[in-house]
């Protein structure tokens, strides 16, 4: 009988084991997905901090739903990949970062009941200069940068975000405006010195971005590399290029033919030139707006002879490309890109 | 009217959460020059040659904004470059490929474009196979670099 039942227990005991070495690992987890943008220890990055005092004010709940979701257009992707065991496990990872204990807080997902009018001007009067007037934030870029200077230490998030109001729930809006958030400029209730009714009517306020999302359109179809012909003969085309930059803020670097440094020189083809600029004022907003931007710098257009004599000018399509980066701010800089090079274009191909 | 609220968030976020393979990026704790020097070799053991290195980080300073050190890497193979631009010139823009490589505080981060992205663009079978082809070295090359002791 003892036998049967050691048997027995040995069994259990290494199913268990089996279980528990067969959970997520939080840690790894958070590195092979997270610490990239949120750093290593949560000091935060291209991604928000999340150790110390920041992460004290999250509830589970709110952290689950922000990694499972994402922030559509605000850097952060949807991570609608893994499990809900490997979520919980990032969860655990990061909430042990808290910068003293803190039992976690259930808030109820219940609406807050509150005059959206009266919010509205409350809202402007108190949250729009961080949060910006839409609720798009008046922050540059997401996250943090250690390496320039921005205007928001932590950039204030935006709070019109699907992502955002689909993973707050409304107490926890109200907790935040009651308490404010520590290790950011965001004062307190009693700071602000407003009513427990002003706070609900803030809360529905910010509830009524909601209201504002409209079907997502798809995009309409572009080619990826924008082709013109030029009229000119290869020469005369890049002359005229450089000449249409000269009118124009654009640093000119010298001009690199396609495949210089891949091969000597007596064997590169001389009839594929391209020619790089940049602005750079318009760069220092744009990289912090989106750190990753190198991975398709600097503006660059590239001239191109081909066998019939017939001379084309290559350009990379900046507004699909930049869809790629899952950074709305970023998407609305490029349109002036864009406008610019055209007019460099027209002006050279006149 | 709570299940088309629901519906339409959903439908809001679908757009994001495609966007999570389109960069490939890895943080290391690897100093600027050992980040550099990984790179170069890594590029190299998989057949690849750096064209040339943008000094975004030389720009921005002589242009007076503070930023940290800030790289991009222009990468390609030759007879590949040759070879794509006169048979696919579309690809032009996109070619040589590039590795951004970012100082934050005491770590490195290093960001390419997903090659595979490349694949919404341009539809000739021969281009996506090797779409798929520059991911993967892009890929194994992140990895050994993260997996690389200091120098």
């Amino acid at each position: 009988m003892t036998k049967k039942f050691l048997i027995g227990l040995s069994l259990l005991l290494a199913l268990f084991a089996q279980t528990a070495s067969a959970a997520p690992d939080g840690e790894k987890l958070y590195h092979t997905h997270c610490a990239v943008c949120h750093n290593n220890n949560g000091i935060g990055g291209i991604g928000l901090p999340l150790n110390g005092i920041k992460v004290a004010h999250f509830p589970r709940d709110y952290l689950f739903k922000t990694i499972r979701l994402g922030r559509e257009g605000r850097v952060m992707p949807a991570f609608d990949f893994l499990s809900d065991a490997q979520v919980d496990a990032i969860v655990d990872h990061i909430l042990k970062w808290r910068f003293e204990h803190v039992e976690d807080k259930v808030f109820s997902p219940e609406p807050i009941e509150g005059d959206v009018e009266r919010g509205l001007t409350l809202y402007q009067e108190h949250c729009a200069e961080c949060h910006g007037v839409d609720g798009k934030s008046q922050g540059i870029g997401t996250g943090v940068t250690f390496e320039r200077e921005r205007d928001f230490e932590v950039v204030p998030p935006a709070l019109n975000n699907p992502g955002f109001l689909a993973s707050a729930t409304d107490h926890w809006i109200r907790y935040t405006v009651q308490t404010g958030r520590l290790g950011t400029i965001m004062p307190s209730q009693e700071e602000l010195k407003i009513t427990d009714q002003d706070v609900n009517d803030v809360v529905a306020f910010v509830r009524s971005f909601e209201k504002q999302y409209q079907d997502v359109e798809e995009p309409e179809a572009e080619p990826p590399t924008l082709v013109y012909e030029s009229p000119y003969d290869f020469e005369t085309t890049v002359s005229n290029i450089k000449q249409a930059l000269h009118g124009t803020n654009f640093r000119i670097f010298p001009d690199r033919f396609m495949e210089m440094g891949l091969a000597p020189d007596d064997q590169i083809n001389r009839k594929q030139l391209s020619m790089r600029f940049c602005n750079f004022s318009q760069l220092y907003t744009m990289i912090n707006t989106e750190p990753r931007l190198g991975v398709v710098l600097p503006c660059r257009v590239t001239v191109v002879e081909d066998d019939d004599g017939s001379v084309k000018i290559y350009v990379m399509n900046m507004r699909l490309v930049s869809r790629l980066f899952n950074n709305e701010q970023l998407s609305e800089f490029v349109e002036d890109m864009v406008q610019s090079l055209s007019n460099i274009i027209d002006e050279a191909t006149l | 009217m709570k299940l088309f609220k629901f519906a339409m968030i959903l439908l809001l976020l679908a757009s994001s959460s495609a966007q999570a393979e389109n960069m490939i990026m890895l943080r290391t704790s690897l100093t600027f020059d050992e980040g550099m020097i990984m790179i170069k070799d890594k590029l190299e053991e998989y057949g690849y040659k750096i064209a040339h290195i943008q000094k975004c980080d030389g720009g921005l300073g002589d242009a007076g904004y503070k930023t940290g050190l800030y790289k991009s890497v222009f990468f390609g193979k030759f007879d590949e470059m040759r070879y794509l631009t006169a048979k696919y010139p579309q690809i032009i823009p996109y070619v040589p490929l590039k590795i951004a490589i970012m100082e934050e505080l005491d770590t490195l981060v290093l960001v390419s474009l997903n090659p595979s992205t490349l694949k919404e663009f341009f539809e000739e079978p021969e281009l996506r196979t090797l779409f798929g082809r520059w991911e993967s070295d892009v890929r194994a090359i992140f990895e050994e670099i993260s997996n690389s002791k200091k120098l």
